[in-house]
């Protein structure tokens, strides 16, 4: 819309914005030029003053009420906010910051539960466990535990055919008898 | 960097990106900033404290809501009016009216007996209140917006869902009536010259 084409009409339905200080530099440019030599538009003005003051005049009454209420209003968004947070599914709420889960993070997190002068004893004995489980560990290996090599029945070079291959193991103390016995020929 | 420190100096769009991220922090510093003015909005068009609490609550969830969707095609405050105006009119739509005072009708429709001496009990803010609930909520709509919140018409039109056109008829109404409400409760213009 050019500044030339606008009837005192329009002229007079952009008044208000005139007055707040909300026209574009055309329009504010057609208006003022246009209030210059319209004594209508400029009565209208006049009454859109006292308008203007009588709505923007402060209310303290409503003031002072929202002042009050505020504190619980704000506590009540956020509880609904809350509320609505925790019945989301998870995928859709913002990533939590990922938990410390590390085997040494629970260890750290094991020693971390005792005061200063009752952490060097709980080091200590989480020390001397340490090395009888070591020791343990030795002898089992050594005298109980599993042989390094097995003893098979069949051959490699039956192993050796293609597919699946099951490797059944038994105890050291089962003779040939026992174990053929659950395979007749 | 504290955190809520620099969110209270950022302009509203990146308060409002941070608020989509689902920082509650900075969701309070954009409540902090637009309660007021949300709430006395919404008092002003319904006239009822109760419902304006509860619209007031609406938009402010909705806003959590909806921060992400906002895509900064319209200024973050007509945003907000918007979804302010859009609630307090579906509020209002779903409202029982309430039973008109007849005494008090009477009195204010018939500026007759006993009339002055009501108006001059009164007290100019509480006529003013009354003048204002008379009207329509699209024609306090467009005063508010227009004289209270500075808005230009095309924002007016964003927040009310209307063309601009319809804003300036509803303004050019909204004007004539507010003066025949102002006449009736006794305020003029040589009245406010004081």
């Amino acid at each position: 819309m050019t500044a030339e084409k606008i009837s005192h009409e329009e002229i007079k339905l952009l008044l208000p914005w005139y007055l707040s200080g909300k026209l574009g530099a055309d329009e504010l440019e057609t208006v003022k030029r246009h209030l210059s030599e319209c004594d209508d538009c400029a009565g209208e003005i006049e009454e859109l003053s006292f308008m203007g003051a009588a709505i923007t005049e402060p209310d303290e009454a409503l003031d002072a009420a929202i002042e009050m209420r505020l504190p619980d209003m704000e506590a009540g968004i956020m509880d609904r906010i809350n509320a609505y947070e925790e019945a989301r599914a998870p995928e859709k709420r913002p990533a939590a910051a990922p938990v410390k889960t590390s085997a040494w993070d629970k260890v750290l997190g094991f020693f971390e539960g005792f005061e200063f002068p009752f952490q060097l004893p709980a080091g200590a004995a989480a020390l001397v466990l340490l090395q009888l489980a070591i020791i343990i560990g030795l002898v089992y290996k050594v005298y109980l535990g599993e042989p390094e090599s097995y003893v098979v029945l069949s051959g490699p070079e039956e192993t050796a055919a293609s597919g699946p291959v099951i490797i059944v193991s038994f105890v050291d103390s089962a003779t040939e008898a026992q174990i053929r016995k659950p395979f007749p020929k | 960097m504290d955190k809520t420190v620099g969110a209270a100096d950022l302009p509203d769009s990146e308060l409002l990106e941070t608020v989509a991220g689902g920082d509650r922090e900075a969701f309070k510093i954009l409540y902090g900033r637009y309660v007021r003015q949300v709430f006395s909005f919404i008092f002003k068009l319904t006239g009822d404290s109760k419902m304006t609490e509860e619209v007031t609550n609406d938009v402010f969830f909705d806003i959590w809501k909806g921060a992400g969707g906002f895509q900064g095609k319209s200024a973050v405050s007509t945003w907000i009016f918007g979804i302010a105006h859009n609630k307090s009119m579906n509020a209002l739509r779903k409202k029982t009216p309430d039973p008109v005072d007849p005494e008090e009708f009477v009195r204010v429709a018939n500026p007759g007996a006993g009339a002055e001496e009501i108006v001059e009990k009164k007290d100019r803010s509480e006529r003013m209140k009354k003048a204002l609930g008379e009207l329509s909520p699209d024609h306090r709509t467009v005063l508010e917006l227009t004289f209270f919140e500075g808005m230009s018409y095309q924002e007016i039109a964003e927040v009310m869902d209307c063309p601009v056109n319809t804003v300036k008829t509803r303004m050019f109404y909204a004007k004539e009536k507010l003066k025949e409400t102002l006449a009736r409760y006794g305020i003029s213009q040589e009245d406010s010259v004081q």
